[in-house]
C-alpha cells in the first residue's frame, strides 16, 4: 500500500546531473532564501534555515547519490505557528529522486513523515506545492527566481 | 502621477494563514525578509518611511498610513519609477488587514492605485504571488528571498 506522505513530481527539460546540481548548490535560490545559513551538497553536510518568529529547521544530507538521489534528514525544527508540538519537522526526510525519461527529467520529492495525521500537513502540503512546483521548477527551468517584477 | 495611459483598479486577494492576527501581523511587519523586493528604511510603525528596490530596473518610496497592530497595515506610494518604460504608480494603496478565522488568520490583501491598461493579468500575477506564495510560504514552509 503506498504511504501517506506529502509528494510532488515535476518533469523539466533538463538533464538529471543539472537537476541534481539546482537541488544541491542553491537551496537559497529556490527555498531558504538569505536565511539559509550552511552547505547543502555533500553527504553529511548541514544547513539552517531560521526566519526568526516563523521558521526554522535544521538539515543534514544523509544520503547523496549524484545525478539520482539526494535525502535531508530533519534534524532539528521549529515552526512557530503550530499550536501542539511545534517540532513536528523533526526526524521527517525530504527525499528528492531524480530519474531521465527521454530527454527530460522527473523529479520526485517526497516528504517522509508529513502525512495527513500531522497538525501542519494541510498548510505545509499547500506550502511545498508551491515551493516544489513553482519556484524549485521554474529554477531549475529557468536557472533564475520564480518571482519577476 | 497617473497619465491617461493608466487605469485605476483595485485587486484584492485573501488567504488564511497560520497563526493569531498579532502573530501574523508581527510578522507581515518584518517585510525586509518576505516582501520580493530589497527593503531599506525603518522599523515598520505609523509614519515610517521605506524605500523598495528590484535591482536598478525598479524604485519605490513608500510611507506607513495605517498601523493597527494584529488589525491592518497600509502604506502609501510616494514617489516610484519604473525606468524601462516611465511608468509611475505613485498615489496607490498597499492595504492589508487582519481578521480572525478560528485558531488561524485570514489575510485581505488590497492594491489600490493605478497600472498600465495592459498590466492588469499582470498585477493580478504578481499580488497573489507577493502574498499567497512570498508571505505565506514565509511563516508556513521557510521560504526566503
Amino acid at each position: 500500500m503506498e504511504n501517506k506522505n506529502f509528494k510532488a513530481t515535476i518533469e523539466v527539460s533538463r538533464s538529471p546531473q543539472e537537476v541534481f546540481t539546482c537541488i544541491t548548490n542553491d537551496v537559497a535560490k529556490w527555498w531558504g532564501g538569505k536565511d539559509l545559513e550552511g552547505s547543502s551538497k555533500k553527504l553529511n553536510d548541514e544547513f539552517i534555515i531560521h526566519h526568526p518568529g516563523a521558521h526554522y529547521s535544521k538539515q543534514k544530507l544523509v544520503e547523496v547519490v549524484p545525478g539520482k538521489k539526494i535525502t535531508w534528514l530533519v534534524t532539528d525544527s521549529t515552526l512557530h505557528w503550530l499550536k501542539k508540538d511545534q517540532h513536528e519537522w523533526a526526524n521527517t526526510k525530504m527525499i528528492f529522486e531524480i530519474v531521465a525519461k527521454g530527454d527530460k527529467t522527473v523529479l520526485h520529492f517526497e516528504h517522509e513523515g508529513l502525512v495527513p495525521g500531522k497538525e501542519c500537513y494541510a498548510m505545509c502540503e499547500q506550502g511545498w506545492n508551491m515551493v516544489i512546483k513553482d519556484w524549485l521548477f521554474n529554477f531549475i527551468t529557468y536557472d533564475k527566481p520564480h518571482f519577476k517584477l | 502621477m497617473a497619465t491617461k495611459n493608466y487605469k485605476p483598479v483595485i485587486y484584492s486577494t485573501a488567504i488564511e494563514l497560520p497563526g493569531s492576527q498579532t502573530e501574523v501581523f508581527d510578522r507581515l511587519i518584518d517585510l525586509k525578509k518576505w516582501w520580493p523586493e530589497d527593503f531599506e528604511g525603518e522599523d515598520i510603525k505609523l509614519h515610517s518611511e521605506f524605500v523598495f528596490t528590484t535591482g536598478d530596473s525598479h524604485y519605490s518610496k513608500n510611507k506607513v498610513i495605517e498601523f493597527v497592530p494584529g488589525k491592518k497595515l497600509s502604506w502609501l506610494v510616494v514617489e516610484s519609477l519604473r525606468k524601462t518604460d516611465g511608468y509611475d504608480w505613485t498615489g496607490t494603496k498597499m492595504i492589508f488587514a487582519l481578521t480572525s478565522k478560528g485558531d488561524h488568520t485570514m489575510l485581505q490583501f488590497h492594491y489600490d492605485g493605478v497600472v498600465p491598461e495592459n498590466e492588469l493579468e499582470r498585477l493580478d500575477r504578481v499580488c497573489d504571488m507577493t502574498v499567497k506564495e512570498m508571505f505565506y510560504n514565509y511563516i508556513v514552509n521557510g521560504k526566503g528571498k
